[in-house]
């Protein structure tokens, strides 16, 4: 086999998906369709040091053919575009829990149409933090076929957070900018800050009015912020006419308050 | 642990039926119980095929499309995403050449997928990466359906004169936070 590459060296072939021998001219795998239902996505404890919790998480296989679950242990980050980063178990350090989560069973098989019912449990030992914070960590839940092999495959996580404490919930905007590239459309830049101990589910709503009349209106989620990180909210509206727009933002953070952040911009 | 999201539906002057007491015919609740939950169906070909040949600069496109179906329900006022993970970081090939898998781009082209909140977006040859690649994004907190096609192409700069093969590459990943 290597004596025919060598033939073609400069052809390069790079099979992805193949679970076969490698070949010069990869032989065609057959098609797989990998189906997995996960539910729930996020799961919210309340157990302090010495406690343990646990909770019922559903996997579900609508494909075809049997499938194998396989559940990984991980710690996880959300990006500023909002997807969520899976993180080696510990990387989050302090704030990780993973060395005292369990999903139970960890690898099961799954007839189709077979729903199974995984059991997650946190303990959290005696000698964990008593700080008032929000902790956090999860699974990534694979299905891959009986062989093992697949070159790509459904998967879903499911983040656990444990809330230590009583956790202040407070943010704060400390940029907003709008500017207008052309063309009729404006960017809004709004830098937000988590200066509480509790994470943040935040919304942020956008209103444009022109002439006091309101031409936009559109809500965000904003993803996950924990206690004292910060994140740049960007959004791009387009379609706007020329001319002067008052421009509003509005921060639901999940506390007592709205915050709210004026400015103009001139749409060209 | 956290309640799911719950609603309470409030409806007045809807007339129930006469066995019903006269004060549920003025008045009912309802309540709804919807768990975070995702599906994930994906078709994958069989082979993805990347063959640079002779371009030595430049993303090549690589043969044939995986398609992924399914819908994610995020939280209330949380956000979910569809991303794409690699299993790992480099690709081998038989002489020992490695590939980066960043040098793996991946486009998701939207196939017919819809959104209760705002219009989605879709990555447009985007690098691969082991912790998550972003597929589709969109804005609100409710449900989202979605149909999309992944294609792939690579970076012929990276790739040394070899054959590699990769068996378990890529998932697709829902999440909810």
């Amino acid at each position: 086999m290597r004596h025919n590459c060598a033939r073609i060296a400069g052809g390069i072939a790079i099979a992805l998906g193949s679970a076969i021998a490698l070949t010069c001219a990869p032989a065609l795998a057959a098609p797989t369709s990998l189906s997995l239902t996960v539910s729930p996505l996020v799961v919210e404890f309340h157990a302090g040091a010495g406690d343990a919790a646990n909770a019922t998480v559903t996997v579900r296989n609508d494909g075809p053919d049997p499938e194998r679950i396989i559940a990984l242990r991980m710690d996880w980050r959300v990006s500023a575009d909002g997807t969520v980063r899976v993180e080696q178990p510990g990387t989050e350090g302090k704030a990780s829990i993973a060395d005292y989560l369990r999903l139970e069973p960890a690898n099961a098989e799954l007839a189709p149409g077979e729903t199974r019912e995984l059991t997650l449990t946190l303990d959290v030992p005696a000698s964990f933090s008593k700080a008032t914070a929000v902790y956090h960590s999860g699974f990534l839940v694979r299905a891959v076929p009986l062989d093992g092999h697949a070159a790509f495959g459904p998967a879903a996580t499911v983040v656990a957070y444990d809330t230590v404490g009583t956790p202040t919930s407070h943010a704060k905007i400390t940029q907003l900018h709008v500017s207008s590239p052309g063309n009729g459309s404006a960017v809004l830049s709004a830098r937000i800050a988590n200066d509480g101990t509790a994470y943040a589910r935040s919304t942020g709503r956008i209103v444009l009015r022109r002439d006091g009349q309101v031409v936009v209106d559109e809500t965000d989620s904003i993803p996950v912020l924990f206690a004292g990180e910060g994140r740049v909210f960007n959004k791009t509206l387009s379609g706007l006419a020329p001319g002067t727009y008052d421009v509003s933002f509005t921060l639901d953070y999940g506390g007592p308050t709205l915050l709210e952040g004026t400015t103009q911009v001139v749409v060209r | 642990m956290r309640n799911p999201l719950l609603a309470t539906l409030g409806a007045a002057g809807l007339l129930l039926g006469a066995s019903l007491p006269a004060a549920a015919a003025n008045t009912f609740n309802v309540q709804v119980t919807a768990p975070t939950v995702a599906t994930i169906t994906v078709t994958s070909p069989g082979n993805v095929i990347c063959a640079p040949g002779n371009a030595v600069t430049g993303i090549v496109a690589c043969t044939n499309t995986v398609n992924a179906t399914g819908a994610i329900r995020s939280s209330a006022a949380g956000t979910a995403s569809l991303s794409t993970t690699a299993v790992a970081a480099t690709i081998v090939g038989t002489a020992g050449n490695s590939i980066p898998v960043s040098a793996i781009s991946m486009t998701c082209a939207d196939n017919g997928s819809s959104t209760t909140h705002g219009a989605a977006t879709f990555a447009s040859a985007a690098a691969s990466t082991t912790t998550g690649t972003q597929c589709a994004s969109w804005a609100g907190p409710n449900v989202f359906t979605y149909n999309v096609n992944l294609t792939f192409g690579i970076d012929a700069s990276k790739v040394n004169a070899d054959t590699y093969t990769v068996s378990t590459g890529w998932t697709v990943l829902a999440s909810a936070t």
